[in-house]
C-alpha cells in the first residue's frame, strides 16, 4: 500500500471530486464548444452573446460537479451524483476486475487523475472518478485492489467462499499463479516498448483495412467530382477496370489505401502506446503507456480470465506475435483503447515467454498443438471447391446479364483466381486450427490470417459446449467450446474448431470432471 | 437415430464409444406439453409468414420484371415450405432435446442442425431462474434459465412442468451451494 495521508473518501466519508475535476470539465466543454463559436461568429452572433453562452453552458459543470460525491467504505466504493435524477452506483469490492488510471492533457495540466474501475458483468465502465488528486488516486487503487486480494481465497473470480485462504491460492493449483509468492518484492518490469519496437508495431499492425476503409467514406461521403478532381486528376469518370489505364488507377487507389493504413496504424499505435512498460507486481500486472493521454492500467492477476496470443500474417512473416488478457470487466472500451494488450508486439518467443509466465506454464516458446483430424482439412477444401463453383455459376449469369464482358474468357479467370485464393484460405485455416490440454491450462487455437492462441486455465472454464452443424457431422466433426467471463461482443468464446466428435465429446466430459474435482 | 450418442461419461484414459452420464437421474425428455406449445407458436409464424409471401407477391412483385419466374411460381411454395417446417421441425425439435442433472454438472443436448452438449459445473453456477411467458402459463409449463459468469444465458431448458421447475431450481441452487464456489 502506498503510504499517503488519510484522506476522507478512502474512510467511507462522501466528499466531492477536487476542484480541478470542475476545471478539467470547463476545459473540456471549452475546447468542444470551439467550433460552435467559430460558427456563431461567422453568423455574426455579436460577442458578447457568445461569452454569455459559452458561461451558461459552465454552469451545467458546476452542478454536475456539486453534485458528485463518492466514497469508499469496508464493502464498495460509492458514487452519487446527479440533480434531478440522483444516481447511486454501489461497486462491492470484490466485484472489481480492473482499475485503470488515465490523464489525459487537460488532466496533466491540472494535476489530477481519472479513475476508471471496471466491475464484473458490466457493459461499460463501471464507476469513472473524472479527477483526483494523483495520491488518492493511487490510494484508492491500492484500496480496490489490495483489499479484495486478501478477503478471498479463489484466484480466478467472482466472490470469497473458497474453502482455502488467501495464502494457498498462489502456489496451489491457482492458473495464475505468476511464480512463486512474493509479498514484499518490489515491482518488477518485465516488458518495455521502445520507440523503435513501437514502429514494428505499428508497421505490421495490420491496419490496412482501416485505411482502405477511411478511403471507401470519403468516396461516399465527398462528391464524385470532387474525389474524381483530386484522386483522379485528368478522368472525367469512373475508371474500368478492364482497362489498362483504369486498372493503373485501381492499382494506385489500392496503394494509397495501405499507404494510409500503415500511417493510422503507425500514429495509434505510437499515441496509445508510448512509453510502454509493464510492471509486475505481486499480485497483480500494471501497464504504463501513451502519449498525449497517459494511462496506468492495472489489472490483478486472479482477474485475468485467459490470455490471446495473436499472431496476424504480416507478424508472422517476422516471426513477430501480440499478447492480449481477457478480463471479464473490461468492456468493449478496452478494446478501443488498447488496454487490453499486454505486450503490443514482440518476437514470437518472448509472447509465449510472457504469455506462459502470466498463466503459470513452463516459460518454453509456443506450447506444442495436437492438430485437428484430416477430415477437417478435407471439409475445408471442399468448401473451397463449392465456393469456386458458387462463384463461377454466379460470375456467368452476371456476365450474361450484364454482358459487358466476354464471358468465356473472365468466368475461367475469375473461378481460378477465386480457386486458388479458395485453397490457399482453407490451407492456413486448417494449419491454424489446434488444440493442447497443458494442465491445468487448455490451449486453442484458430485463423486463417490472424492466428489467435487462446490459453485458458481451466479454472476459469464456466461451461464446455460442444457443438456441430450438419457439415460438421458428415465427417464426425464437433467443435468444442470454452466459455469462459469475457467481455461481451470483442470477441467470441475461445474453441478448438472441428474435433473428432468423439474427442470433442471426451473432451468435454474430461475436463468437466477436472472442473468439478478442483476445489475437492 | 442414435439418441443418446454424444451422452458420454467422464473418461480418464482414451476416447471410447460414450454411454449414459453418471446422473443423479438419467437424461430426461422435456415435458409432452411443450411440442403443443411449439406447434403453436411454430403455426403462428407460418401464418404470419405466409401473410408476408402473400403481400409480397400482391405488392411488391409485379414491379419488378426480372423476378417474373417468382411470380409466375405463386406464393404457395413458400407458403407449403413454412407450413412443412411448422409441422415438421417441433417435433424433431423435442425429440433432439434432452437435460441430466449429473454428478457434478448440469448436462444438456439440443438443436437439430447445430447440435449441442453443454456442460455447466454446479460449481459455476451463478443463480438459477425460473421463467414463466403467457403461452406457457396456458399449457402449465415453465422455463428453467441458468447463469454462469460467461455472458448470456448459459443454460436454458424450456419445457419443464411448472413445479418441477421449482423443484430443480431449488435442488440447482442447493447443488450451486454444496460445490461451494464463488459466486
Amino acid at each position: 500500500m502506498t503510504p499517503s495521508e488519510p484522506s476522507s473518501p478512502l474512510e467511507g466519508i462522501p466528499s466531492r471530486l477536487p476542484l480541478a475535476a470542475l476545471g478539467v470539465w470547463v476545459m473540456r466543454s471549452l475546447i468542444g464548444l470551439i467550433p460552435a463559436a467559430l460558427i456563431f461568429l461567422v453568423g455574426q452572433v455579436p460577442v458578447r452573446l457568445i461569452i454569455v453562452l459559452v458561461l451558461a453552458f459552465q454552469v451545467t459543470h458546476v452542478v454536475t460537479w456539486l453534485r458528485f460525491s463518492w466514497r469508499l467504505d469496508a464493502s464498495a466504493l460509492i458514487i452519487e451524483r446527479g440533480l434531478l435524477m440522483r444516481e447511486r452506483r454501489v461497486i462491492p469490492r470484490d466485484r472489481v476486475q480492473s482499475v485503470d488510471l488515465e490523464r489525459t492533457l487537460v488532466h496533466r495540466i491540472l494535476g489530477v487523475t481519472e479513475v476508471r474501475v471496471e466491475a464484473i458483468g458490466a457493459q461499460d465502465t463501471e464507476g469513472a472518478l473524472p479527477a483526483l488528486q494523483p495520491a488518492v488516486a493511487e490510494a484508492l487503487r491500492e484500496a480496490l485492489l489490495g483489499t479484495s486480494d486478501a478477503d478471498e481465497g479463489f484466484p480466478v473470480e467472482g466472490a470469497a467462499s473458497a474453502p482455502s485462504s488467501g495464502d494457498e491460492t498462489i502456489d496451489g493449483e491457482a492458473p495464475f499463479a505468476a511464480g512463486p509468492p512474493r509479498p514484499s518484492r518490489a515491482p518488477e518490469i518485465i516488458a518495455r516498448m521502445s520507440g523503435r519496437d513501437l514502429l514494428v508495431a505499428g508497421i505490421t499492425g495490420g491496419r490496412v483495412g482501416v485505411g482502405a476503409a477511411i478511403l471507401g467514406l470519403v468516396s461516399q461521403v465527398a462528391p464524385a467530382e470532387w474525389v474524381a478532381a483530386v484522386l483522379l486528376p485528368g478522368l472525367e469518370q469512373m475508371p474500368d477496370p478492364m482497362s489498362l489505364a483504369g486498372l493503373r488507377i485501381l492499382l494506385f487507389l489500392g496503394g494509397m489505401a495501405i499507404l494510409i493504413g500503415f500511417l493510422t496504424s503507425l500514429v495509434a499505435t505510437l499515441l496509445i502506446h508510448w512509453n510502454f512498460t509493464l510492471t509486475r507486481t505481486p499480485t497483480a500486472l500494471q501497464v504504463r503507456r501513451g502519449l498525449l493521454t497517459e494511462h496506468r492500467d492495472t489489472v490483478p492477476f486472479r482477474r485475468i480470465q485467459a490470455l490471446r496470443v495473436e499472431e496476424n500474417w504480416i507478424r508472422r512473416i517476422f516471426g513477430l506475435a501480440s499478447v492480449k488478457v481477457v478480463v471479464a470487466g473490461r468492456a468493449g472500451s478496452s478494446q478501443r483503447t488498447g488496454a487490453d494488450l499486454i505486450l503490443p508486439v514482440g518476437s514470437r518467443r518472448r509472447a509465449f515467454e510472457l504469455a506462459r509466465e502470466i498463466v503459470g506454464m513452463e516459460p518454453e516458446g509456443a506450447p506444442p498443438l495436437v492438430a485437428m483430424p484430416d477430415h477437417a482439412r478435407r471439409r475445408r477444401l471442399l468448401r473451397a471447391f463449392v465456393a469456386t463453383v458458387l462463384a463461377a455459376v454466379g460470375g456467368g449469369i452476371a456476365g450474361a446479364w450484364i454482358e459487358a464482358w466476354t464471358p468465356w474468357l473472365t468466368v475461367p479467370v475469375f473461378s481460378l483466381l477465386v480457386l486458388v485464393t479458395g485453397l490457399l484460405l482453407a490451407r492456413f485455416s486448417y494449419r491454424g486450427l489446434g488444440w493442447a490440454d497443458h494442465d491445468p491450462v487448455l490451449v486453442v487455437r484458430e485463423g486463417a490470417l490472424t492466428r489467435r492462441w487462446a490459453l485458458v486455465p481451466l479454472e476459469s472454464v464456466q461451461e464446455l459446449r460442444t457443438v456441430s452443424n450438419p457439415f460438421q457431422r458428415r465427417r464426425n466433426l464437433a467443435t468444442l467450446e470454452l466459455h469462459i467471463a469475457r467481455p461481451v461482443g470483442v470477441f467470441g468464446a475461445p474453441r478448438a474448431i472441428d474435433l473428432e466428435d468423439r474427442v470433442a465429446a471426451h473432451l468435454r466430459e474430461r475436463w468437466a470432471l477436472r472442473l468439478a474435482q478442483g476445489d475437492r | 437415430m442414435h439418441e443418446e450418442d454424444e451422452v458420454a461419461t467422464p473418461i480418464h484414459e482414451e476416447p471410447r464409444e460414450p454411454e449414459e452420464p453418471q446422473a443423479l437421474e438419467g437424461p430426461r425428455k422435456l415435458e409432452g406439453r411443450v411440442l403443443a406449445l411449439w406447434w403453436m407458436v411454430a403455426f403462428a409464424w407460418a401464418l404470419v409468414l405466409s401473410t408476408g409471401a402473400f403481400m409480397a407477391h400482391l405488392l411488391i412483385l409485379p414491379g419488378i420484371d426480372a423476378l417474373r419466374w417468382l411470380r409466375d411460381l405463386g406464393p404457395w411454395p413458400m407458403v407449403a415450405l413454412f407450413f412443412l417446417w411448422a409441422i415438421f421441425v417441433p417435433p424433431l425439435r423435442y425429440r433432439r432435446w434432452r437435460y441430466a442433472l449429473r454428478d457434478d454438472d448440469l448436462w444438456i443436448r439440443q438443436g437439430i442442425f447445430w447440435r449441442s452438449v453443454s456442460v455447466i459445473p454446479y460449481r459455476r453456477l451463478q443463480f438459477v431462474d425460473t421463467r414463466q411467458g403467457p403461452l406457457e402459463n396456458l399449457f402449465g409449463l415453465a422455463q428453467l434459465v441458468v447463469h454462469t459468469a460467461a455472458p448470456g444465458t448459459s443454460g436454458l431448458v424450456p419445457g419443464l412442468d411448472r413445479e418441477e421447475a421449482e423443484t430443480i431450481r431449488e435442488r440447482l441452487a442447493a447443488l450451486a451451494g454444496e460445490a461451494d464456489d464463488p459466486v
